[in-house]
């Protein structure tokens, strides 16, 4: 554990932390935007974010993804701490909607990629612990896949059936409504 | 770690236990990259797949197979699942056993996304209605066989059948159902003519039980109050007694039956809480019945502070108790208020939402029986009846009426329960393999 004193001093100097993609580029992003990743804001929290901090799992083209999504976000999480602080009886604050939806329209675009880049944004958010990118992207795929055959999804996804046909036809007869 | 590039799933436990290294040249030509996501990944991927794809999905490879019957993965699952509020629908049978009467009526409980999303709207089970619509005296033209919906728990719906002597638990998504026996005099500790009345329908998380408490009551009395109350449960054969009864449980209203409530109790940190109430004594105050299902016991909890009518159901958002004021009836709009700090001295309603209602007039002769008041975990809350409906969302803090779902002349009709579909293998439950295992119910249109 650092000492409080030079936290405090840290936190002062405008909080920005570098991170370092696979590939060795830097990214300079504010505390607010990095600590939507749990795994970042624990190693802010334990004090070893000084030279930056490396992502040997994420390459530079998702890791700037990732920023965006978080720089995003961050801007909508500090909108809602401000105005949860103060619930009373008529906590008919106004929300700002012209935001909400460009914060949807952000999310509908951001999911525009190829499986390829939607499969490392999941990787990148998994290993990087950022709940709502990875609810986000993994969705995403749900959508794709519910309602496919499974020979369709073995298809799409390359996977080798490994099952007897005995067992396949055991499962089908245990799952038959679900084919109807 | 979890990142295990280059390797799916499939074929990455098979090497785990051979030992060997990934096969990447096995890969054919023309094929797409390997995912590359682990069988964690896996597992977020399919908790947010539809049961039914969940189901089907079973038969693509072992490592699915294995995931997705793994009850760690199916509890994840059901936890993500949407609400979705059940409609009755009024249907002509064609049942032979209904044929003395000349005609019989069926009833179809659809289920409706909480979200309003109209095109997700499907069919969970069918079965011969309690009585004939349209009727003077519906009460006497009670068909011969027929089954009554009392209350609905996560996935699981419990129906009171006419001729069998038990309750029928039925779960559409996985066709298992359960019974359970219904209480007979002997059981009840009572020479006769006693009056057995169902309460509550819960889950009870550490036995893994599905359980009903019931009441009894001593015919002809002048108080409607049980006289004693127990519980039957999926785990036991035979119903058992419990003594709710504690001093200060002696004033405590008795919270209204399932087949009489407008709105099934709602379990929240393992008690079950009935809907917040006038105070007969201080009519500045609300106070509301709850049932702890550890302790067993009947208590009371302090209800929203409203001056005004009150007419309120519950649900939990969030992790939090919520009531729905639906107000008098001329009222315009609907109140949420919001239970925080449940359980401490620093539990408080707050008031946090006003919902318009546009449909205006008219709903609020309908019965709180026919009202749905229900929330998913994306900020949607279901409001309405079949005179209108409506879904409010929390975080935008807008409403979208949605339109053409119970129209009051389409034969359908809102109902009070809410379903969430659910994979959980519960014990003391069978399979459904044919129309012999569940005569009344039907699972297979």
């Amino acid at each position: 554990m650092a000492s409080a004193g030079s936290g405090d001093e840290k936190a002062a100097a405008a909080a920005m932390i570098t991170l370092i993609s696979s590939d060795n580029e830097k990214f300079e992003v504010t505390e607010a935007t990095a600590t939507l990743s749990q795994t970042i804001r624990h190693m802010i929290e334990d004090g070893c974010t000084d030279g930056g901090v490396p992502l040997p799992n994420v390459t530079s083209k998702i890791l700037a993804r990732v920023i965006e999504y978080c720089k995003k976000h961050a801007t909508a999480a500090a909108g809602e701490e401000g105005s949860s602080s103060s619930f009373s009886d008529a906590a008919f604050l106004e929300v700002d909607r012209a935001f909400l939806e460009e914060l949807e329209e952000f999310d509908d675009a951001f999911l525009e990629v190829d499986r390829a880049t939607l499969f490392d944004l999941i990787l990148a958010a998994n290993y990087l612990d950022i709940k709502g990118l990875l609810n986000l992207t993994c969705q995403k795929v749900a959508d794709s896949v519910k309602g496919k055959t499974p020979e369709q999804i073995r298809e799409m996804y390359n996977i080798v059936n490994d099952l007897t046909p005995e067992e396949e036809a055991e499962i089908r007869r245990e799952t038959q409504w679900a084919f109807e | 770690m979890l990142l295990v590039a280059g390797v799916r799933s499939s074929t990455r436990t098979n090497m785990a236990r051979a030992g060997t290294p990934p096969p990447m040249q096995a890969q054919p030509a023309a094929a797409p990259p390997p995912a590359g996501l682990s069988e964690d990944i896996h597992a977020e991927i399919l908790a947010r797949v539809p049961a039914k794809s969940v189901l089907r999905f079973r038969s693509v490879c072992r490592a699915w197979r294995r995931l997705t019957t793994d009850p760690y993965f199916l509890a994840a699952h059901a936890g993500l699942r949407p609400a979705e509020v059940v409609l009755y629908r009024y249907l002509d049978s064609a049942r032979r056993e209904n044929h003395p009467l000349g005609y019989a009526v069926d009833v179809a409980l659809d289920a409706l996304p909480v979200s309003g999303d109209r095109a997700r709207r499907r069919r969970l089970v069918r079965y011969p209605k309690y009585y004939v619509t349209g009727s003077r005296e519906p009460w006497r033209y009670s068909m011969p066989q027929h089954c009554l919906l009392l209350a609905s728990c996560g996935g699981v719906l419990l129906f009171a059948t006419k001729g069998a002597d038990s309750y029928l638990l039925c779960n559409p998504i996985t066709r298992q159902w359960a019974a359970l026996p219904k209480i007979t005099d002997a059981a009840a500790g009572a020479a006769g003519g006693v009056r057995v009345s169902e309460y509550a329908f819960y889950f009870h998380e550490p036995s893994g039980e599905h359980r009903l408490l019931c009441g009894r009551r001593e015919p002809a009395g002048a108080d409607d109050a049980p006289t004693a109350w127990c519980i039957l449960s999926t785990g036991a054969a035979l119903p058992r007694r419990v003594d709710t009864c504690t001093q200060a449980a002696d004033d405590l209203r008795v919270p209204p039956g399932l087949r009489h409530t407008d709105a099934t109790p709602v379990p929240l940190h393992g008690h079950l809480h009935w809907p917040p109430h006038r105070d007969a004594l201080n009519r500045e105050t609300l106070e509301m019945v709850a049932f702890d299902t550890a302790a067993e016991t009947f208590h009371a909890m302090a209800g929203p502070r409203v001056a005004a009518s009150a007419r309120m159901k519950l649900f939990a958002m969030d992790g939090l108790l919520v009531a729905a004021n639906f107000g008098g009836e001329e009222a315009r709009h609907v109140d949420l208020w919001f239970l925080t700090c449940y359980g401490t001295a620093d539990g408080r309603w707050e008031r946090r939402h006003r919902v318009a209602t546009p449909w205006g007039f008219g709903w609020g002769v309908a019965s709180l029986m026919a009202t749905a008041a229900a929330c998913d975990n994306r900020g949607n809350v279901m409001l309405g009846t079949h005179h209108g409906l409506s879904v409010y969302n929390v975080r935008t803090k807008t409403v979208r009426v949605v339109k053409d779902v119970a129209t009051g002349t389409n034969d359908v009709l809102m109902s009070r329960h809410v379903f969430r579909e659910s994979l959980v293998q519960h014990p003391g439950f069978r399979h459904a393999r044919s129309y012999a295992d569940l005569p009344l119910i039907h699972l297979w249109r």
